[in-house]
């Protein structure tokens, strides 16, 4: 490698400036896009990398069989610390909770913070140490907390805090407050994380009550995240055997009836398992978990498919620079000709392009780092994930090494072609020019990038039309007027003051009446089924939402049969009458929802502690309502009148900011300690698909970078064509040949190019959206006919780029052509 | 120093052959000053990629100071080619990017003289071809006339025992034409064995043999004279 190489290759680029911008653009933006993609993988991957010893840290999960579906919990009772503690290889077994989330007030305002309650061991297991103070000492003592520098600035506007006080709450209702000093200063969690937290405190804080503490400390049966480090080798097998061992013999185990022990069979009442603390980014089983603590979770499908977009958008780049600089060759090749009489080897040549190819790649690599710098705000936005830590030397680095690598691949084919120039031919003017095979490989080539440009195109196109079809599909009324708010943590609705809420917001104009239910319509924080049969037939088991009165009424639903709830005529918390779906009437043996109506059925219920069976009416068929996302197909529902749940949902009369200033203004007069937490009925149910949503925009912005990249090369085999065939042009024009079919010559060349990418890309691009669609119960009737538009948009795109060289062939002049 | 013994090439296009040499014999000795006529598609050029081991008889023998070469693969003949050939184009053949002396330079830089005799012995073969002052150019900005110069110090920097030249005489006009005659018949009265293709026959005269070449023939010049 020579520095003349190096001066050759820049001279080369700085001679044709607008052609070298292409390529170190095209390529530069495809780095950039794969940087950022990449990066934000290798984010998800290394969730909680952090963790000293990560492999080894195991979380104990559960799985409650009394309960028929239920999946598996991240949570388990604390009383297997103890039985963990005794297992063999277990070395370190500790855990947090989050029941205490805790509220600061700081200057007169309240702020909700991430606060856990860790137990003994915890800062060991997640290698946390002070950047300041005693961390031990913030963690056992009664008036002492741990903070975050973050949040000690977002606080106090500095992050030297130590020993200065918080008032904390830790209840809306409960006028419970206490002072904690600052005792230690932790450095920030990384964004990557499922511990997330901006404070921390022990069991033994004085806000904890005490009753609490002792199941904290205890051998209770009450659920936490449990996490053990284990020592390398050790049989996970056994360390669950003992957990359940544990679990099985514990007294909340022997407290269930028999015939419920009957009905499970050979199943323990409760499964165990253990889950590697690395794997819990993308545990499946508890992302949907509503005790769960709001915390980041991933879908590795996804993640593998933006590293597959990713290479694919590389690809597309390096291919676009390959055709670059494979015309680039041709065009040299009486310099190549020249330096083999010269005798320069083969080995020599095809350094020299290697060093042109690596000096393309490298100032793309620069180019594309900066512009994946330049986007990560919005990038980070777009993912709904903090990727500042993107910005490290490891990941420059990788865009080094990427740059390389790709320097080196892409210097193959021009370098190939140069080995083959034979000067004798060249020299005597008798250009080789191209080899078929390689003409046929760069029209391959660019066929390539119009296919993945097309795929990401239809496959984007697809995804979007799903979620818009999703959110826009009705939910089973009109939620565009309806406002749903969450009471305080530990409050429900018929306490006194959710009691005077209620009262102060009925006397707001701007509003109807306040209904109440356990759960936001599609959000599934709070699920309940329960087994219900009719007289002398099988048990049905199937979900029961509990509502108040106007329900019905205040989310404007209609019912299919007989009637629904209505405060005029019901009761609040009646225990008799209920509303069911029509699925739940079919399961139930009726043939008809109609004949449902006036029928009688039995629940099972644990209100009074032991399992009891109570009898109700059907008083009505309700419409189908979405709890839940076109992901799950829609089953059996049973509605009963219980009011106290802590879900408030108002209707607008007018505008909905005018409605949502009425509740806020009203709010703090009941809760002056609790932030007020509001969203419109629309945006939670739309939450089901944000991921979605925020797939096809990912998508979107991959394929407008993938079609410009196509463009380009569209451009340049027009471009080429032309330049080709500029004698044969000439000649044709010589002979009469109209305009329109020298434009047709240059069409057909591109045309071919996508066609044979439609070919190819088309059919892959139906089975991926078939298989996107395949888990949705209702599909977009739009969803293939994003085939047809990715094609319209790829002929169109290569139209444009085809236009200019198009039209030079059209104006070439037949004497001036033929002249040289 | 360079013997053809029954050469004969042939290209093939698709389901034509072209026979473009056939069974020449021809010997060249040290030192010797070889004009090469004909006319237009005779085999002057082939001919001459052959002697500068460019391109292989596909029949017949090529000795190169007594060696046949007919065979060699091409890494072989590069290296036997590298700094005893030198060559010189009717287009001159001068690459753009690089300035009047990297070019000269560039016949150097594949053989094993260190980096400061490289440079000296570029100056001097500059200083001698008069072209000195245009070092740093680039190609385009000289005439025709001081492109050639530069293409002959760019074939001689190495003191190739032979020198090929193609038409050097073809694009220039005849005053330029005769300075280039001029340094080639210098250059072969010291020593320098030259094989000279031209379509002039006042240039052909110059050299101390002609040959005349007819559809791919050794013939008399006389004869290939009045065929072009």
């Amino acid at each position: 490698m020579k520095l003349q190489d190096f001066r050759v290759g820049l001279r080369i680029l700085a001679q044709d400036p607008v052609y070298s911008l292409v390529s170190i653009l095209g390529l530069g933006v495809g780095l950039g896009v794969c940087l950022l993609l990449l990066g934000y993988a290798r984010h998800c991957w290394q969730y909680n990398a952090h963790v000293p010893d990560v492999d080894n840290v195991y979380i104990v999960k559960q799985r409650n069989n009394l309960e028929l579906g239920t999946p598996w919990y991240d949570q388990a009772p604390l009383l297997l610390l103890a039985a963990a503690r005794t297992a063999p290889g277990v070395t370190n077994a500790s855990g947090y909770v989050g029941w205490f989330p805790l509220t600061v007030e700081v200057n007169d305002q309240l702020r909700n913070l991430k606060s856990l309650t860790v137990l003994p061991g915890f800062a060991e297991m997640m290698g946390l140490r002070a950047i300041q103070g005693d961390l031990n000492e913030a963690l056992s003592r009664p008036d002492s907390i741990a903070i975050t520098q973050d949040t000690a600035i977002r606080l106090f506007g500095t992050s030297d805090v130590l020993g200065r006080t918080l008032l904390l709450r830790l209840s809306a209702v409960d006028e419970n407050r206490s002072t904690a000093r600052i005792a230690a200063i932790l450095r920030n969690p990384p964004a990557n994380t499922t511990i997330p937290f901006e404070i921390l405190n022990g069991p033994n804080l004085s806000l904890v009550p005490p009753s609490m503490r002792d199941q904290l400390l205890g051998e209770s049966d009450w659920l936490g995240y449990l996490l053990l480090r284990v020592r390398p080798g050790t049989s996970l097998a056994a360390i669950a055997e003992v957990l359940q061992h544990a679990v099985d013999e514990a007294p909340s185990a022997q407290k269930v009836p028999p015939e419920m022990k009957e009905r499970l069979g050979d199943r323990k009442i409760m499964d165990i398992k253990l889950s590697r603390l690395r794997d819990a980014y993308f545990d499946r089983d508890v992302a949907t978990n509503f005790t769960s603590l709001t915390v980041d979770r991933g879908n590795s499908t996804l993640v593998a498919g933006l590293v597959a977009v990713a290479t694919f958008i590389l690809t597309l780049a390096a291919v676009n620079y390959v055709n670059l600089a494979t015309i680039r060759v041709i065009r040299r090749q009486r310099e190549i000709a020249m330096r083999k009489v010269l005798g320069a080897s083969n080995g020599r040549l095809a350094l020299q392009f290697v060093v042109e190819s690596l000096l393309v790649s490298m100032l793309a690599s620069a180019t594309g780092f900066i512009l994946a710098c330049l986007a990560l705000p919005v990038f980070s936005e777009l993912m709904n994930r903090d990727l500042g830590g993107m910005l490290s030397l490891q990941n420059i680095g990788t865009a080094l090494g990427l740059g390389l690598l790709l320097g080196l691949i892409t210097a193959i084919h021009p370098a190939w072609i140069a080995l083959g120039v034979r000067p004798s031919l060249m020299l005597v003017g008798r250009p080789d020019a191209e080899s078929l095979c390689s003409k046929y490989l760069r029209r391959a080539l660019s066929a390539l990038q119009v296919a993945v440009a097309m795929g990401l195109a239809s496959f984007t196109l697809a995804i979007f039309w799903q979620a818009r079809f999703a959110i826009d599909g009705s939910p089973g009324f009109d939620p565009s007027s309806l406002l749903v708010f969450d009471l305080p943590v530990g409050v429900s609705a018929q306490d006194e003051k959710p009691r005077g809420l209620m009262a102060a917001l009925s006397q707001q104009t701007e509003l109807t009446g306040t209904a109440i239910s356990n759960d936001a319509v599609g959000r599934s924080k709070q699920p309940w089924s329960t087994e219900i049969k009719r007289e002398g037939r099988e048990a049905v088991d199937m979900d029961v939402k509990s509502m108040s009165a106007n329900f019905f009424e205040e989310y404007g639903i209609k019912p299919v049969a007989g009637r629904l709830f209505d405060s005029q005529i019901d009761r609040e918390n009646d225990p008799v009458p209920v509303v069911i779906n029509a699925i739940a009437a079919r399961q139930l043996g009726f043939a008809s929802p109609e004949q449902a109506v006036g029928q009688s059925l039995l629940f099972r219920s644990m209100a009074s502690g032991a399992p009891a069976l109570i009898t109700k009416r059907i008083v009505g068929i309700a419409p189908e309502i979405r709890f839940y996302s076109l992901r799950e197909v829609p089953g059996a529902i049973a509605y009963e009148l219980w009011s106290n749940s802590g879900t408030l949902t108002v209707r607008a009369t007018g505008s909905i900011h005018n409605a949502e200033r009425a509740v806020q203004s009203v709010w703090p007069k009941y809760f002056p300690n609790s932030v007020l937490e509001m969203k419109p009925a629309k945006e939670i149910y739309a939450a089901n698909y944000a991921d979605d949503v925020r797939l096809a925009r990912l998508l979107a912005l991959s394929t407008a970078l993938a079609m410009i990249i196509a463009a380009f090369g569209m451009y340049v085999l027009a471009a080429d064509a032309v330049q080709r065939r500029t004698k044969e042009i000439a000649l044709r024009k010589l002979f009469g040949t109209r305009r329109r079919d020298i434009g047709k010559l240059v069409a057909k060349e591109i045309g071919a190019v996508i066609l044979l990418s439609a070919v190819v890309a088309l059919p892959l691009a139906a089975v991926a959206i078939a298989r996107y669609l395949s888990p949705y119960t209702e599909r977009t009737p739009l969803a293939y006919w994003a085939l047809a538009f990715a094609l319209l948009v790829s002929l169109t795109t290569a139209a444009f780029a085809g236009a200019r060289q198009g039209w030079i062939a059209m104006a070439l002049k037949p004497a001036v052509a033929l002249r040289t | 120093m360079l013997k053809l013994v029954n050469a004969t090439k042939q290209f093939a296009g698709g389901e034509v052959i072209t026979t473009a040499l056939n069974n020449v014999n021809l010997e060249i000795n040290t030192g010797e000053y070889v004009a090469v006529t004909g006319p237009s598609g005779c085999g002057k050029s082939t001919l001459l990629s052959i002697l500068g081991m460019l391109d292989m008889p596909d029949g017949g023998e090529y000795w190169f100071d007594r060696q046949n070469v007919a065979g060699w693969s091409e890494v072989k003949l590069s290296e036997l080619r590298r700094g005893r050939i030198g060559f010189i184009f009717q287009s001159f053949n001068l690459i753009e990017e690089l300035a009047v002396d990297e070019n000269v330079e560039l016949a150097l830089e594949y053989t094993n003289v260190p980096p400061k005799a490289r440079r000296e012995r570029v100056a001097q073969m500059l200083d001698k071809l008069g072209v000195a002052h245009r070092a740093k150019h680039r190609p385009s900005q000289l005439s025709g006339g001081q492109q050639q110069r530069v293409a002959i110090a760019r074939a001689l920097v190495n003191k190739p025992a032979v020198l090929l030249a193609d038409e050097p005489t073809g694009n220039l006009d005849t005053a330029h034409g005769e300075e280039v005659m001029r340094i080639l018949r210098e250059i072969n009265d010291e020593g320098t064995t030259i094989v000279m293709v031209t379509h002039s026959p006042a240039h052909a005269a110059r050299a101390s043999r002609t040959v005349g070449l007819l559809d791919g023939a050794i013939a008399e010049p006389a004869e290939a004279a009045t065929a072009t």
